[in-house]
């Protein structure tokens, strides 16, 4: 077996391009999960059933449904049905972000839970209102809280990013089958994207280990 | 629109089939995961760097890794590189249960170190040999923890092996995409898929409830 080199000093332009659009659809998708994760779990906070229903059957819903299935069905079974044409990058930043939005949803939810039950009637005591209570006390405890797990849930947006080539973003893995089905040195294309998403992940995986050790809340 | 269920309907054969071609993919990873997981996890767990830090990458390399990516590489890739023609079906239940072994080996490793040591001291205290305590004492402990996430984990291999079918397995989606190009009715088909998803996914997770409840039995309260 010989690694051919040339496949990959030849088309590094191409793969830079490649693994940055992946880069782009998993930041996207990230910054939906992230609001559509804050908006359902302060949904769940609420102590009306009728406004925690829909939070908890969206996150039910999306939670048992693979990437896969909803990538097509929202890119092409919406394009028959509805007439309703998402390019592909769009169809994929929506689906990723939808799905990662329930698990984001858990993961603020627990950091909600994490707010000790004082700090809202310290708050009130004084005087505060909702709003300025959830903005200036609560949230910002949140979101230090959830940091780590958010890194952890971007690993897993990058590890799901990889398929969106299927409905024809023109990723890393979708630039990899290309020059595959061109070339045929599927080990070389295959290899060397394998080798640039592990860094990637493993990056990713390293700085929330990282973001765990230093924003770990110490008891005073 | 017009939604033409009876097309659905007048597929449930081979929409079937593929759904028990997903099942058996996942269940058989799940056996691989199972398997591989715990050597891995004791290797990770030994005192000595050597040992633990080979586990520690194979477990790095495996989580970081997507199935999508895995299963190329393997089916297209080694079969070009070093000849080895590995069959579709074999293919994914390898890749599938090599990426979840890792996932598996941090569950048994959270399972076992729940396990105190006072309890190898106990143990070796009344005298029991080293496998046996491990066999009888340990292990028994660590897997209440561990088989409610190896259930959880089998909920998420179901959802990763929607993927097999780019490498040629009947897997659901497969057919799925096969009746949808034959009828150009993707909506009906992918939201037929999702529907067999969401039902073998609730199932499973209801599955799993029970079995949380059972393996904490003896540690709940009575009345609250």
């Amino acid at each position: 077996m010989e690694f051919d080199w040339r496949m990959i000093t030849d088309n590094w332009q191409n793969f830079l391009n490649a693994t940055l659009i992946t880069y782009y659809v998993a930041a996207l998708s990230m910054a939906v999960a992230m609001g559509v994760g804050l908006v359902l779990a302060l949904l769940r906070a609420s102590r009306n059933p009728i406004v925690q229903a829909p939070a908890r059957i969206y996150v039910g819903f999306f939670r048992s449904l693979p990437l896969y299935v909803f990538l097509l069905w929202l890119y092409y079974g919406f394009k028959v049905a509805f007439n309703l044409s998402f390019q592909a990058i769009q169809a994929a930043v929506l689906s990723l972000g939808l799905i990662s939005g329930a698990y984001m949803s858990e993961i603020f939810r627990s950091g909600l839970l994490a707010v000790d039950r004082g700090q809202y009637e310290a708050g009130f005591s004084i005087g505060l209102t909702m709003g300025q209570l959830y903005r200036k006390v609560v949230l910002p405890q949140v979101f230090r809280t959830v940091i780590p797990a958010t890194a952890n849930q971007f690993v897993g947006i990058l590890k799901g990013a990889t398929i969106v080539g299927i409905i024809g973003v023109f990723d890393l893995m979708y630039f990899a089958r290309n020059a595959t089905a061109r070339t045929f040195k599927p080990f070389e294309f295959y290899s060397t994207a394998g080798i640039i998403f592990i860094s990637s992940t493993l990056v990713f995986a390293a700085l929330a280990g990282y973001l765990e050790t230093r924003y770990r809340w110490r008891r005073a | 629109m017009d939604l033409r269920l009876n097309l659905v309907w007048n597929a449930r054969r081979p929409l079937l089939e593929g759904t028990l071609v997903t099942l058996e993919v996942a269940i058989l990873a799940l056996g691989v995961a199972l398997v591989l997981g715990l050597p891995i996890a004791l290797l990770r767990m030994s005192r000595f760097k050597v040992i633990s830090l080979p586990a520690f990458l194979y477990i790095q390399f495996f989580r970081g890794t997507s199935l999508y990516v895995l299963i190329l590489w393997v089916f297209f890739g080694l079969s070009i590189a070093i000849g080895l023609n590995l069959p579709s079906f074999e293919a994914a239940v390898i890749c599938l249960g090599l990426l979840n072994s890792a996932y598996m080996a941090e569950v048994y490793r959270t399972g076992l170190n729940t396990v105190g040591f006072g309890q190898w001291e106990a143990a070796r205290s009344l005298g029991i040999g080293e496998l046996p305590i491990f066999r009888l004492v340990v292990l028994p402990q660590a897997l209440r923890v561990v088989i409610p996430s190896a259930a959880n984990l089998f909920v998420d291999m179901l959802k990763d092996a929607a993927i097999v079918g780019v490498v040629g397995v009947w897997d659901l989606m497969k057919q799925a995409d096969r009746l949808t190009k034959f009828h150009f009715r993707p909506f009906e088909f992918y939201t037929a898929s999702a529907a067999v998803y969401f039902v073998l996914v609730f199932f499973f997770s209801r599955v799993v409830g029970l079995i949380e409840k059972r393996f904490s039995r003896h540690v709940q309260t009575r009345g609250g």
